[in-house]
């Protein structure tokens, strides 16, 4: 079972870029790879998560023309480039930079003529034709376990369910726990807004040593080892006293194509992630060495990558084969691997990523005895499944909350508690003014609690704007409340209301 | 106009001069037509709320805790913005907000951006500068903060033309984005009793025919103070009964004792540790020269401290204190890192009476003229008015 999880922060009117960034090298692609499968009708089963702000952020006017508008201009710094490495005699950068042109040119082509400039509908209109399930998260992509608030808890699933069915016209089953962010406790919320399964990883059903147990800075005494259950993730589970069902992400497959070590991504003919060409910002050079400074890279050979990436799904396929092989050897019937990941390391983060899964599909529909599944399906199938109590836990470093709970963000989880005191203390009936202010102030804190600003700030990566857009939502959450209280708008504080309204439209 | 001013440090918790400069500033901005409404952390046994003439102090959050100080400052940076917000709908708006340095820089920036109203920034001295480069992902970090606290702001204040230059090569900004405004400095309330020879200061060994040489200031590398111990060794012969004081305390100390140990100046070098305003006023008045040898400094309040105590001083030509002295006019300069030269000049101001006294007058008409801070809340105040684009009442500015 291939898991994918699509979302990014609220970036609109916030700088776009990064959201650019992953519709071009990752949503598009993907979207026509898929399509091209169909067409050659290879039926590639996968489930395709969407954050409720990245598919707000995909509806948008304002995105989609954006959009178009930067994949003109990167096609413009591709020819820019391709003269200048001309000119100096860099005959294999001018050629990577010839790639680039073609493919913003194809990106383009594809979103707007293909696609009808409309990424969403593309998902839509795959999942009515190919095996794909679509399901969402929570509304702002919150780290839910730490939450610990009845009314914002209620918030996060119900206004993400909500801006789901409003976009996509149908209702999601299945719900991705942002940063697989579990504890015991959540069941009843999900259930009760008609979600019938989660994912959750390895370490809360199996117990053992979680898969990210010594990513971060952190030390080994910080992490927590979970005893072990003897279940297994070969199977899904229903959560012992619920109806919500749980598949467990398998470690082993997640760290093959995740680790940063010995992962794929990391193979020195893939193109190197962090060199960026001086004036245009895009990549021409390959990993090389991981242990080389940035200046020994060496170009980039879109060839030779794609025949690793080939290779590399290969191995990927022969890693399954020999696992669900030993499952049955252990006594699981009809065995289920699981690997979920973040949909932008293919293609944004691993350039070869979107053509390795291409690769792994075409691979494995030659397969007789396994082929890929949907969650839905799997559920549907087998009908009496073992009850398991799960671990509180997630998929970041330590396996619990250490990588967005921490001596760095204390004070953002001390600051989100006195935001959510501000916002509880209107009383009394409100104007239509005091309403609005009051409801935008409530979108405020949701901005407030996505998981991205913690991440970032956990682990230094852009943390000056990831603490720059928690404080500018507070800051905004604070004027609004204290308009409420006021209650007396006057002409300024309306055409502010509103310009806000515009500016954070998260939902 | 009405001016919200940030500041994470403010008598009496002071750790630098930016504290003290936010206050004097603050008291002088209502002759100017500003009222100043300052922001700053808590602090234990210090009343919530101050208001004096047009000035009103808010201490808010919880006071600076002895470890954690990063999670503190971003904590702050929050409740800034919350009590920013309140006073904003409670006083009817600001027309302005002025922050000092990075560690309020979120605030600024959030207020500035969510109550549309202009921001100032004073950047006292830059993390690179402070570090002579960027060695550690923290330092580079702060570098970051700053760099997008300058971008965003919508004028930037420094002390001293060496720091204009510096934020205008490290930060890439238009330099008429950039207004000098010097740091301003009170006259030493013990000035009058200047030439009494018998300000006792027995508790440092000094005895009433001793010559005094001082020295105050944070004993970190920046501050030059091993080439100041290595010019007094040249000095310490030629005049048998010259003592150095040297004030302060930091990452430096246990270095510099040993460095006048193996020179065997124990006894004429005195270190005194943390010196009280008070006290290093008192010293003051007893010194004779006052020696700031600084190899890195954005402007150097302490130069004018000791001029605005009438003493007669000698500094090396680093940054701001550069552009303070003129040479042979209001003291001495010489090249930084410079041993010998310095002992040169210690060795002239202690011999040449006449021109020692000539120098430290001249030094004294030019604070008065130049660093008192009403001049300062003047010029400061004209920036606002542009800045927000308010006229003056009275006209200077349209």
């Amino acid at each position: 079972m291939l898991v994918l999880h699509s979302h990014l922060p609220y970036l609109k009117h916030h700088g776009e870029v990064w959201l650019f960034e992953a519709m071009a090298e990752t949503y598009v692609p993907l979207v026509m790879t898929w399509s091209r499968l169909l067409a050659e009708d290879i039926h590639a089963c996968v489930t395709i998560s969407l954050s409720p702000t990245l598919i707000q952020q995909l509806a948008s006017e304002y995105i989609r023309t954006g959009f178009v508008q930067y994949l003109k201009e990167c096609e413009k710094k591709a020819r820019w480039d391709e003269r200048h490495y001309l000119a100096v005699g860099e005959q294999e950068l001018a050629r990577v930079a010839q790639d680039y042109q073609r493919f913003y040119q194809e990106v383009r082509r594809s979103y707007q003529v293909d696609l009808g400039g409309d990424l969403l509908g593309a998902f839509k209109h795959l999942r009515d034709r190919v095996p794909l399930e679509i399901i969402t998260t929570a509304a702002t992509h919150s780290y839910l376990p730490l939450l610990k608030d009845q009314s914002g808890l209620e918030r996060q699933i119900a206004m993400g369910k909500a801006s789901f069915a409003r976009h996509l016209g149908f209702e999601p089953r299945g719900f991705w726990l942002p940063e697989c962010g579990y504890y015991p406790g959540i069941e009843e919320i999900l259930t009760q807004h008609g979600f019938k399964y989660v994912f959750v990883d390895g370490h809360a059903i199996e117990g053992g040593l979680p898969a990210q147990a010594f990513s971060g800075p952190y030390g080994l005494s910080e992490v927590e080892v979970f005893s072990e259950t003897g279940l297994s993730t070969y199977s899904p589970y229903i959560v012992k006293g619920h109806e919500l069902k749980v598949f467990g992400r398998n470690a082993m497959i997640s760290r093959q194509v995740w680790s940063k070590d010995n992962g794929y991504p990391g193979d020195p003919h893939y193109r190197e992630y962090h060199k960026k060409a001086p004036q245009s910002g895009l990549k021409y050079w390959r990993v090389t060495d991981r242990g080389l400074d940035q200046s020994s890279k060496l170009p980039y050979d879109r060839g030779r990558a794609l025949q690793i990436a080939g290779q590399h799904a290969g191995h990927f396929v022969k890693l399954v084969d020999d696992m669900l092989k030993e499952a049955e050897k252990m006594g699981y019937p009809d065995p289920l691997v699981v690997a979920c990941y973040d949909t932008e390391l293919f293609g944004h983060w691993w350039w070869e990523g979107v053509d390795w899964l291409e690769e792994v599909a075409r691979q494995v529909v030659e397969k007789d005895n396994w082929h890929m599944v949907l969650p839905g399906r799997v559920l549907s199938q087998r009908s009496l499944l073992s009850s398991a109590n799960l671990f509180e836990s997630s998929w970041g470093a330590g396996g619990k909350h250490l990588g967005w709970s921490n001596n760095e963000t204390s004070w953002m989880w001390e600051t989100l508690a006195k935001a959510r005191e501000e916002l509880s203390r209107g009383e009394g009936p409100l104007s239509k003014w005091g309403e609005r202010a009051q409801q935008q102030a409530i979108k405020e804190l949701m901005l407030m609690e996505s998981s991205d600003w913690f991440f970032m700030v956990t682990n230094n990566y852009t943390r000056d704007y990831a603490i720059k857009r928690f404080l500018e939502h507070y800051a905004k959450l604070i004027r609004l409340t204290s308009l409420v209280k006021l209650n007396r708008f006057d002409a300024r504080d309306q055409s502010w209301v509103m310009k806000i309204e515009q500016e954070d439209k998260v939902f | 106009m009405k001016v919200l001013m940030l500041s994470w440090e403010f008598p009496p918790m002071v750790i630098g001069g930016l504290g003290r400069h936010v206050d004097e500033l603050s008291r002088c901005l209502p002759n100017f037509g500003v009222e100043s409404h300052v922001l700053t952390p808590r602090v234990n046994g210090c009343l919530d709320n101050e208001c004096h003439a047009g000035t009103h102090i808010y201490r808010i959050g919880t006071p600076m805790p002895n470890k954690d100080f990063r999670p503190w400052i971003f904590g702050f940076n929050s409740e800034l913005i919350k009590k920013a917000v309140h006073l904003y709908h409670f006083l009817d708006g600001f027309d302005l907000v002025h922050a000092h340095d990075w560690l309020v820089g979120y605030a600024g920036r959030s207020i500035s951006r969510v109550l549309n109203i202009p921001l100032v920034t004073t950047i006292h001295a830059t993390e690179s500068g402070r570090n002579r480069g960027l060695h550690t992902p923290i330092q580079q970090e702060i570098h970051d903060i700053e760099s997008n606290l300058i971008r965003e702001s919508d004028h930037i204040l420094c002390c001293s033309n060496f720091m204009c230059n510096e934020i205008i090569s490290l930060f890439d900004v238009d330099s008429k984005q950039v207004t000098v405004i010097p740091n301003g400095v009170n006259l030493n309330p013990y000035a009058d009793g200047r030439g009494n020879e018998e300000q006792d200061l027995s508790q440092y060994g000094i005895e009433p025919d001793d010559q005094v040489i001082f020295h105050i200031g944070r004993l970190v590398p920046e501050k030059g103070v091993e080439v100041l111990i290595g010019a007094f060794a040249r000095v310490a012969d030629e005049r048998p009964r010259a003592k150095l004081i040297i004030g302060g305390r930091g990452s430096q100390t246990g270095q510099l004792k040993a460095m006048a140990a193996d020179l065997g100046l124990t006894d004429r070098i005195v270190f005194t540790g943390y010196i009280p305003d008070e006290i290093r006023d008192m010293i003051y008045c007893r010194a004779d020269v006052a020696v700031f040898p600084s190899i890195y400094e954005p402007f150097g309040i302490v130069v004018l401290e000791a001029m605005a105590s009438g003493v007669p001083v000698v500094v090396s030509d680093a940054g701001g204190l550069s552009e303070i002295v003129s040479h042979g006019e209001t003291g001495l300069k010489v090249a930084r890192g410079n041993e010998q030269d310095l002992a040169r000049a210690m060795l002239l101001i202690t011999s040449d009476f006449q021109k020692a006294n000539r120098m430290r007058l001249k030094a004294v008409q030019m604070i008065k003229e130049q660093y008192n801070w009403n001049r300062i809340a003047d010029m400061t105040s004209q920036v606002y008015f542009r800045v927000s684009g308010r006229a003056k009442k009275d006209g200077v500015l349209k």
